[in-house]
């Protein structure tokens, strides 16, 4: 049996999962759940498979995985033959990855709350969101624009780990939350750059980059 | 008509029918008055003011209508709902930063479809909209656009090469759009995906998409995150609109001969006094 | 040399020339006389335009588009725009020549030392002293412009990677749309220069540069500063307490 993704095509979370596997052009089986209207998520068929009713979950054999960010290192480690996107001989690097991964927590707390007050009118606090959005991104936006004097591109260095895949669909999404982009030029670079990786692919509220698509055809 | 009759006389979806249970109460906001959306244990169902008072009540195409005012008319017919064999599948609501007209107007429009819903809907170099038939029936005062024909990459979740697709759009109220599409399993038929549009404010609705389908195979999941995965997409482009209100002012915004059904959209809006959520006047 | 930011101070400083690569599109919100929602593109030859972020077909804004050689489509029905704003191209109805009146409205937009400016106005253009700095960084800072100034003047910055302690400050200029101070020591002079462009009441864009040549190491020491220079404005008034 090969890998299971139960998904939810507007969560930015199962997203990093989908474009990631789609970078590693691996295969796989994708089960959407029903997370809006229906909240099947919350529903006792999907809690057998995952007790804490969230989105995504990966099953692969007789491994069940429910964090995202537990995903990632499970995918590189098992199925990048590369070895690129999850280096464990650097241990600098392998540190450095682990924090971008903790951060990416912060991203889905901020950015993914105010998306779902947003979006689907969720009731909370959307103010308090929107702020930590602000306060996160003003974090990795120092961070990239100090790599921008580095010449690295990425998070963690010239090549993409998941570290970048951990941070790009909340960055990406936060206008789907009322928190623009334009404050952030070392991130719009940064998101340009994730978005131009070969296999990458979109999800709403993340536009195709069309100026690719006359450069394909010619 | 004054400005508030018009668009306070109207129907509008208030709730999902299948997920109001026996006993709950839902809050929406229509139109900026705040309502309880009710079912009694005795599964009736009540629409009420803050101050207590009793909205009118339809229970239709799976969702809760409801009214601010006296709707002098039934809610809109939609004839297929009644054909046996379809599927009936709510969507849910998608709450949207911007007028509830636009909302409507950019599911009347097909243009879009190659650079918004790219490789779904739409794909370069097949962009050309070809000449289609507008014209409002003044029996039912709808407007109607038939002969829709256009370029469709992967026409349904069953159908893997692209092809043209014929397109009906109606506009039987002001805040609701009813798509019709060929039916690749089901040559001749049209499946039926409906907008019904609930205004909070001027510049801040929610949408909900119906869809009554031939399709026995897909699962409900399915069916229901494709329609998002392409309303989401439309999202992103209406609330980035400038000015979001609707313009109806012919000066505002040009139109081509693609925009047709747009243009009749908006001078019905005027001429019915349905200007919750326009602009008259260029600022 | 004082150059008050008002409506006769027609070249505005919307962001930092390496921040918009070729064939990108940004937006850019300044506060001239009305709040101006602006897009700005470099074309794939590398010229810079600067226009009304919206789409005279349905309002959309420009800056969502995408960038393909000497012009910016809209995102929205991909109406392509060229050469002094005119519509060149309407996907719908490829084989028709769109009318002369459909045009997207410009504005004059150069690069210059570094940094991308546009004119929201159409007064004539006085001319500003170049200083010839190396861009570090823009920065979105929630205060305004007077209260970042008086922050500005007073927070030493770093000179070089190890400071001498011998550092003096001088503050060379000092108005609405520009800093510069001067810091000096036994080893060396280095400026910092800030652009601010006002976006609304009280958000402010800082431009940041200092003189060539700048190590990495240093690069990002100045951009903590920037940091630290956020914090302060953001919480001016707010620290007794604190």
């Amino acid at each position: 049996m090969g890998l299971r993704l139960y998904d939810y095509v507007l969560s930015g979370s199962a997203y990093k999962i989908r474009l990631f596997l789609s970078l590693l052009g691996q295969e796989y089986e994708g089960v959407a759940v029903d997370f809006y209207p229906g909240e099947e998520h919350k529903k006792l068929a999907f809690l057998a498979i995952n007790p804490a009713g969230t989105l995504p979950v990966l099953v692969d054999g007789d491994l069940t995985l429910c964090d995202t960010q537990a995903i990632l290192v499970y995918l590189a480690a098992k199925y990048d033959t590369t070895e690129s996107w999850f280096p464990q001989s650097d241990p600098s690097l392998l540190g450095r990855i682990m924090q971008w991964l903790a951060f990416a927590g912060r991203l889905t707390d901020t950015v993914g709350a105010a998306r779902l007050h947003d979006m689907i009118g969720r009731d909370l606090n959307v103010e308090a969101a929107r702020e930590g959005a602000h306060k996160a991104l003003r974090e990795l936006e120092a961070h990239l624009t100090e790599q921008g004097f580095r010449n690295e591109v990425f998070i963690t260095g010239k090549k993409p780990t998941i570290a970048d895949i951990a941070c790009f669909p909340y960055s990406a999404l936060s206008p789907d939350g009322g928190i623009e982009h334009d404050d952030y030029p070392a991130l719009r670079k940064w998101m340009v750059s994730v978005r131009r990786l070969p296999g990458f692919i979109e999800m709403p509220g993340i536009h195709p980059l069309h100026e690719q698509h006359e450069m394909a055809a010619v | 008509m004054s400005r508030s009759e018009a668009a306070v006389n109207e129907w509008y979806p208030v709730a999902i029918d299948e997920l109001l249970a026996l006993g709950d109460v839902q809050s929406v906001t229509l139109m900026e008055q705040p309502l309880s959306v009710i079912r009694r244990e005795n599964g009736s169902v009540h629409v009420q003011k803050a101050d207590g008072g009793d909205c009118p009540v339809c229970v239709a195409y799976g969702h809760v209508w409801s009214s601010c005012g006296k709707p002098d008319h039934g809610i809109f017919d939609v004839p297929e709902a009644a054909e046996p064999g379809r599927r009936m599948v709510d969507c849910g609501a998608v709450r949207v930063k911007a007028s509830p007209l636009r909302v409507v107007e950019n599911f009347l429009d097909i243009a879009h479809f190659p650079f918004v819903h790219t490789d779904i809907l739409g794909a370069e170099p097949h962009t050309e909209v070809e000449p289609y038939k507008v014209e409002i029936r003044d029996t039912a005062d709808e407007v109607w656009a038939t002969k829709v024909r256009f370029f469709q990459p992967q026409a349904a979740k069953s159908a893997d090469e692209g092809q043209m697709t014929d397109y009906m759009y109606r506009v039987p109220a002001p805040c609701v759009s009813i798509l019709y599409k060929t039916c690749p399993p089901r040559p001749g038929a049209w499946d039926v995906i409906a907008l019904f549009v609930r205004p909070i404010n001027e510049e801040l609705c929610d949408a909900y998409a119906w869809m009554a389908l031939y399709d026995d195979d897909s699962a409900q999941s399915d069916l229901i995150q494709f329609q998002q995965m392409i309303f989401l997409q439309d999202r992103s482009v209406l609330e980035n609109q400038i000015p979001r209100l609707l313009p109806l002012d012919p000066k505002m915004e040009i139109p081509t001969r693609a925009d047709t059904t747009s243009v009749a959209y908006r001078r019905w809006l005027k001429r019915r006094g349905m200007t919750y959520g326009a602009q008259l006047v260029a600022k | 040399m004082s150059i008050e930011l008002s409506s006769e101070f027609v070249w505005m400083p919307v962001a930092l020339a390496e921040d918009l690569a070729a064939g990108r599109v940004m937006r850019a919100v300044i506060n001239a006389d009305s709040v101006m929602d602006l897009a700005i593109w470099r074309s794939q030859s590398g010229k810079v335009h600067a226009w009304d972020n919206r789409c005279p077909h349905r309002g959309m804004r420009l800056s969502f588009g995408f960038v393909r050689g000497e012009r910016l489509s809209c995102i929205y029905h991909g109406w392509q725009y060229g050469e002094g704003g005119a519509c060149q191209h309407i996907p719908a109805h490829p084989d028709m020549k769109p009318p002369a009146s459909i045009c997207a409205r410009t504005f004059d937009c150069k690069e210059d030392d570094g940094l991308i400016w546009v004119s929201p106005g159409s007064e004539s253009k006085s001319d500003f002293p170049m200083h010839g700095g190396e861009a570090i960084r823009s920065i979105s800072i929630n205060a305004s412009v007077p209260d970042i100034r008086s922050c500005f003047s007073i927070l030493p910055f770093p000179l070089d990677v190890s400071d001498n302690g011998d550092e003096t400050y001088q503050v060379i200029e000092n108005s609405n749309s520009c800093i510069i101070i001067e810091g000096s020591s036994s080893h060396q002079t280095r400026k910092l220069i800030g652009w601010f462009l006002a976006v609304d009441s009280i958000k402010t864009m800082v431009h940041l540069q200092t003189s060539p040549t700048a190590s990495t190491e240093l690069k990002i020491l100045l951009s903590r500063w920037a940091e630290r220079l956020r914090w302060s404005a953001e919480n001016l008034g707010k620290s007794a307490v604190a």
